[in-house]
């Protein structure tokens, strides 16, 4: 079974869906005891915290006994390992456990999973029923509890006992889960954060409601859906909600790790960019915008390769900006031949620049609520600020005296400048930090401090880029100057940014419903089979992908072209 | 020899017109611009029913009232193999008059709604 094959039926499978929060206290180290144990492993403080070891089904007579077909083996004592699965901590029948858990810093709170057993757990006064996970507040280094069984025919099973929340929902539990995937096609682009909202069937109120109130934004939130053999890379996003209980409906929201691009500034800097190097040099800027966010790539393309030989160089003065701004603006404004900066998000962190191709097929045929809705053409660019848009930035040959203080030793300074300015130095002090326009230094000793820069300042001032016939849109330029690439034949061609690319962008967007595939993203390039027979190459702008009564649909928006 | 249902583990005579229906459960559901049906195939469930006799014992009446929440109704199918579903009860335990018969005491025209709750 595979999504492919399931979503060329008009019947299809349903949809195994599997979500939850992850929320494990990393670099934590359990030590176990207790008393009251039928059964435990001898290395239990390591087998207890392993959970992915399989519980061990041995030669058990409570209840109604073990299975005759092969799969339980006799009991014996010993280190747990991950062939031979683990005991994990067994009561007595009917009996009682009592563990003694102990960090080795403070925790929010412990999961522990139960593989078998019906009954309650308690721990500092508060009482919870046993299920297949128990989420019990800590908020220390030591937390005791006891787990007692209410059948004198079972015993109680731990099965592992974990540092922080761990929540896993399935079809079984899963009221909805809706994941909003975006990105910004449009001809004035900015960034989209990606979501998720999950609704779960969760009836253990007393059980986490004093722990939702400990999960910070950094909670992790993961997804992933498919077929058994054939299922989506997991996607992760983090709260960005109060997570709630109510009425026994767990509801937790979270965005994709993109949303950190707002919270983080790009400082300003000139960058020389030469020719042969310029396409690495500019997706190295790329990659290092976002890295410097925060954000945590899943992949990467490698970068590009050297390309002809050139001796050109060009200037480039990046201004302060937010990260989402200038990611956005160079995404935007560096589509040249097949460089094509790309940064998408949605749960899977990733950058490449080569230009995509066509990745999926969808057949209108298998589609509702088809629709299609031209944007307004924009024909040309301009801007009021001073410097225009191809301006080409040239630096001086000398360096400037930019200031000169005396000063006192380890005291802190900054100098600002009135111009743009690199390879800003420093007499007899340490810089602290530095941008085109200023400079914060530490004085090393009482004497004077020098700075010198040199003067990086734009040649011509072109403020208007016509490319067709269409509307006016005004830009505020976050680069100014511009770089060219050169070809093995020795071409030179611009590179960034290219306001003529904006002209090359179809107008033409449009949307429809359709059965969704978990493995699509934002940006992916399908080829769209008309009804009547014709074939369209478009770009997928975002997927609102809902999973609810045990189907899953998707509404997604496009727009024609390789955008 | 009478045929029993079971509910909660206790027997019950099997209704004279006991005809269970299967049922198949769909979600996701699209029609296509071509008018088409598009949707994604959950599982199939036991339609709801209605169970009635024309008389049962105060005993298994009982048992009826005594439902509560899900309940667990086993039953011999088409297929000649015993199911066990979860039912919750969708109506009040209706019946129009009562007997006693050698000192037990029989309920005429017994009749409850039943929902099952399993999708497979």
């Amino acid at each position: 079974m595979s999504i492919s094959t399931e979503n060329a039926k008009d019947i299809r499978n349903s949809m195994k869906v599997f979500c939850g929060i992850s929320a494990r206290d990393e670099g934590v180290n359990l030590t176990v005891t207790q008393s009251g144990a039928a059964a435990i492993d001898s290395n239990i403080s390591t087998s207890i915290d392993t959970e992915e070891w399989d519980m061990r089904v041995v030669t058990d007579l409570q209840g109604t006994g073990f299975p005759l077909d092969g799969t339980a083996v006799w009991y014996s004592t010993g280190a747990a390992t991950e062939d031979k699965g683990k005991l994990g901590i067994r009561s007595h029948v009917g009996g009682t456990l009592f563990v003694t858990v102990s960090a080795s810093s403070t925790i929010g709170a412990v999961t522990v999973e139960f593989s078998r057993g019906t009954g309650t757990v308690t721990c500092n006064g508060e009482t919870y029923e046993i299920a297949e996970k128990v989420i019990i507040p800590v908020g220390s280094t030591t937390a005791n509890f006891s787990a007692s069984s209410d059948d004198i025919t079972h015993r109680v099973e731990i099965a592992s006992i974990t540092p922080g929340i761990s929540i896993d929902f399935t079809n079984d539990d899963l009221v909805s889960c809706t994941l909003d995937l975006r990105s910004n096609l449009s001809l004035e682009p900015t960034w989209e954060v990606s979501s998720i909202e999950i609704q779960a069937y969760y009836p253990y109120e007393g059980n986490v409601e004093n722990v939702l109130a400990q999960m910070g934004p950094d909670t992790q939130i993961y997804y992933y859906a498919g077929y058994p053999g054939d299922y989506s890379p997991r996607r992760y996003f983090y709260l960005s909600d109060v997570a709630t209980v109510s009425e026994n409906i767990l509801l937790l929201t979270g965005e994709d790790a993109s949303a950190k691009l707002d919270a983080s500034t790009a400082e300003s800097a000139v960058m020389m960019v030469s020719a042969p190097t310029a396409a690495r040099q500019t997706y190295n800027k790329f990659v290092q915008t976002i890295r410097n966010a925060g954000v945590k790539l899943l992949s990467r393309q490698a970068a590009p390769e050297e390309s002809g030989t050139s001796s050109v160089v060009r200037a480039q003065v990046y201004t302060e900006s937010s990260a989402r701004d200038l990611v956005a603006e160079m995404m935007n404004l560096c589509r040249i031949g097949t460089f094509w900066l790309t940064f998408v998000d949605a749960g899977r962190p990733t950058v490449y620049w080569s230009k995509p191709t066509s990745k999926w097929t969808i057949k209108e045929e298998d589609c509702g609520d088809v629709s299609i809705m031209p944007d307004r053409k924009i024909g040309k660019a301009k801007t009021t600020n001073s410097y225009g848009l191809y301006t080409r930035m040239l630096r001086a040959s000398k360096a400037t005296v930019l200031d000169e203080s005396e000063v006192k030793a380890n005291t802190i300074h900054s100098v600002y400048f009135d111009g743009w300015f690199m390879n800003i130095a420093v007499t007899n002090a340490r810089i602290v930090s530095y941008g085109i326009d200023y400079v914060t230094y530490t004085a090393l000793k009482d004497g004077k401090c020098r700075v010198t820069g040199r003067r990086v300042y734009a040649e011509s001032a072109q403020k208007v880029v016509t490319y067709g016939t269409g509307k006016t849109v005004e830009y505020e330029p976050i680069v100014y100057g511009y770089s060219v690439t050169v070809d093995s034949g020795g071409t030179h061609h611009h590179l960034f940014p290219y306001y003529q690319s904006l002209g090359t962008r179809s107008n033409v967007t449009g949307s429809f419903t359709w059965k969704g595939n978990p493995k699509m993203q934002p940006r992916d390039v399908f080829t769209f089979q008309r009804l009547d027979g014709t074939s369209e190459t478009c770009t997928i702008e975002s997927i609102v992908m809902v999973h609810e009564g045990g189907g899953t649909t998707a509404v997604i928006t496009y727009r024609k072209g390789i955008c | 020899m009478a045929d029993y249902i079971t509910i909660d583990g206790y027997g019950v005579y099997r209704p004279p017109e006991f005809t269970l229906e299967r049922e198949d459960v769909y979600a996701g559901e699209i029609i296509t611009c071509t008018g088409k049906l598009c949707a994604d195939l959950v599982g199939w469930r036991y339609a709801d029913m209605t169970l009635s006799w024309d008389a049962l014992p105060q005993s298994m009446v009982d048992t009826l009232i005594g439902m509560s929440g899900a309940s667990q109704l086993a039953f011999t199918d088409a297929d000649g193999t015993t199911h066990t579903e979860s039912v919750i009860r969708t109506s009040a335990v209706y019946m129009q008059h009562r007997d006693t018969v050698n000192g037990t005491t029989w309920w005429r025209n017994v009749e409850v709604s039943v929902r099952f709750i399993n999708v497979h």
